[in-house]
């Protein structure tokens, strides 16, 4: 109810204090994964087509010792083939209210105009519809863009490609507790054997608890990189996984440099691998800390999630009856996947936005044609993110922090 | 004909509990504030995920459907306008299609929705009335061995029943998705008619 009078004296004769334009942001987070990715200079823009198509080499010619003078059967076997891949559409959208907001053009804003202005809420909604398609991508980078199939429990076929569906053989469950057995639409361990195949390493207990990670788990990571001729530089994984990274390597006193790089991660240096630490990386306990799980409060819209409506909490899942023996995941058996890391070559990745401006971080505004004033307002990004040699890259799950 | 797929609804569905009709007061005069695209009796259809994701899970996860921002007549029992409930159009205040009261005030049958959370009467939310939707048991469920597929019926205080008999009667709601439970929410195909406003 109204006072009587309305206005006291104070409020008749006082405004206050309010930073002009100035918001604080107190959802979304900065991450590391794509920035370091762009760095390297994965950044390779679609410029069109049905597909992308990226070749590699599975076979070999053949050839032998021979003694000279001999004769051989020269047979032809194919060598190369191809993966496949789609741009994945993302979009963030919000209405708008013309009667409430400006867009910048000065015909509308009624009410949010003028000097009372003190928050343009129109540059608030072009702000946050990148921050949430960033979040999308960047959360969807850890897990996959395949439809449900045998060993596939969730359907992302509309989502990105990421690392859960790279960095796996076709026989062990990647962190999520997907076994991929294909990727770029070749069979893995088929015809082209394990040309696009990545071992993930368990680094829990033999009965599926979760344990602790140490300077062999990184020798080891770092050796299934290299073995196949890959050069693993980033290193990406959880804040509580870099926690238990950082524990581990000081607890053993290893020789590791502690550096600060430029884009204000504090990062560790192993064996040439810089390790980062991403809040939005897979994780069973960053949700103790950001809005990643649940209804994320009684707003329903204050959590963050991908472009499937999930987010990165990690889980358990039960191993195969036959996994790999370089996984060192125990058989049948409920693993709890705790915190993940991820050893990567940076250069073996490829992120493919569109070069079509609509749709890269494009607008669309798109009137409801018998409503006075409301407006839809779409934001638009067509990507995709894959890596085209997955066996120069490694994850390991299964420690705590 | 305020059939709405472009529209703020500033909380979440099932959260929604204003003192205006646009949702928005001038916290000053008390009056509303015109503004933002949101008007009594909105009403649009969601998918599963879009309603998923306008849920706040403390009042229950919402699903695929029709809901409507309406008022809650001033006259409603208080009591009876909870989640889960069941709402009609008001005794004596027909036909408004954007007015609903509680089961107690209302002509049975007529206009049947659901409640997704606590509204006080006299009060602006949104509530469902097509689709799959979250509705709660009565104390007692009059069918022995009640199963997923059975009918439901509204009941005293606007809960639910699974009747010994499965014939649809103008108290009917809908075909339970889940096996009804006393005191429980459980999910329910609503067969309601659909009725611009």
């Amino acid at each position: 109810m109204a006072t009587d009078p309305l206005y006291n004296e104070i409020d008749a004769s006082t405004l206050e204090a309010v930073r002009r334009g100035v918001v604080f942001q107190n959802l979304f987070v900065d991450t590391p994964f794509q920035a370091k990715l762009r760095r390297a200079g994965v950044w390779d823009p679609f410029l069109g087509g049905s597909g992308m198509r990226e070749g590699f080499v599975y076979g070999r010619p053949q050839g032998a010792a021979v003694a000279p003078g001999q004769t051989v059967t020269v047979a032809r076997q194919q060598m190369n083939t191809a993966m496949k891949f789609y741009p994945k559409a993302y979009v963030s959208w919000v209405p708008i209210d013309d009667w409430e907001l400006d867009d910048g053009s000065g015909t509308g804003g009624v009410i949010n105009s003028g000097p009372p202005l003190v928050i343009n809420q129109y540059q608030i909604f072009m702000e946050l519809m990148v921050e949430m398609i960033n979040t999308m991508i960047e959360m969807d980078s850890f897990r996959h863009g395949q439809a449900t199939a045998i060993g596939v429990a969730d359907n992302r076929v509309l989502n990105s490609n990421g690392l859960a569906e790279a960095l796996n053989n076709g026989i062990d469950p990647s962190w999520d507790g997907n076994i991929f057995s294909t990727y770029g639409a070749n069979v893995r361990g088929g015809v082209i054997g394990p040309a696009l195949s990545a071992v993930p390493l368990w680094l829990g207990t033999p009965t599926g608890g979760t344990g602790q990670i140490d300077f062999n788990a990184l020798m080891l990571m770092w050796g299934a990189c290299t073995i196949t001729g890959g050069k693993p530089n980033l290193g990406i994984t959880n804040v509580l996984g870099f926690v238990a990274v950082a524990n581990a390597l000081d607890a053993q006193r290893r020789d590791v440099s502690n550096t600060k790089h430029d884009i204000s991660w504090e990062g560790l240096n192993f064996n040439g691998v810089d390790i980062y630490a991403d809040p939005l990386a897979p994780s069973s306990q960053s949700s103790q800390f950001l809005s990643l799980a649940g209804g994320g409060g009684a707003a329903g819209n204050n959590n963050l999630i991908d472009g499937a409506g999930a987010n990165t909490v990690t889980g358990t899942f039960t191993s195969p009856l036959a996994p790999s023996v370089a996984s060192k995941l125990p058989s049948n058996t409920l693993c709890t996947v705790g915190e993940v890391l991820f050893f990567l070559e940076a250069e073996s990745f490829k992120i493919r936005p569109t070069n079509k401006r609509g749709w890269n971080y494009g607008l669309r505004r798109a009137p409801m044609p018998n409503n006075v004033s409301m407006d839809a307002l779409f934001c638009r990004l067509g990507t995709n993110l894959y890596n085209v040699m997955p066996r120069h890259n490694s994850q390991a799950y299964g420690f705590s922090a | 004909m305020p059939l709405q797929q472009i529209l703020p609804t500033w909380l979440a569905l099932n959260n929604c509990n204003f003192t205006s009709p646009s949702a928005m007061t001038d916290p000053l005069t008390g009056q509303p504030y015109y503004a933002g695209g949101l008007n009594v009796g909105d009403y649009f259809d969601t998918t599963e995920q879009e309603a998923n994701s306008m849920s706040y899970l403390a009042n229950g996860l919402l699903h695929a459907g029709r809901y409507r921002f309406v008022q809650v007549d001033s006259g409603a029992t208080a009591a009876n306008v909870k989640t889960g409930t069941v709402g009609y159009m008001v005794n004596g205040g027909q036909p408004k299609l954007n007015l609903v009261t509680s089961y107690d005030k209302g002509i049975i049958g007529v206009h049947e929705v659901i409640y997704l959370n606590i509204i006080t009467p006299g009060n602006y939310g949104f509530v469902q009335e097509l689709g799959v939707a979250n509705v709660l048991c009565g104390a007692t469920i009059t069918k022995a061995g009640a199963v997923t597929g059975d009918v439901l019926n509204a009941v005293a205080n606007g809960v639910v029943d699974d009747p010994t008999s499965q014939t649809p009667v103008i108290a009917t709601l809908g075909i339970a998705l889940d096996p009804p439970n006393p005191n429980t929410r459980v999910r329910m195909f609503m067969t309601a008619t659909s009725v611009q406003g």
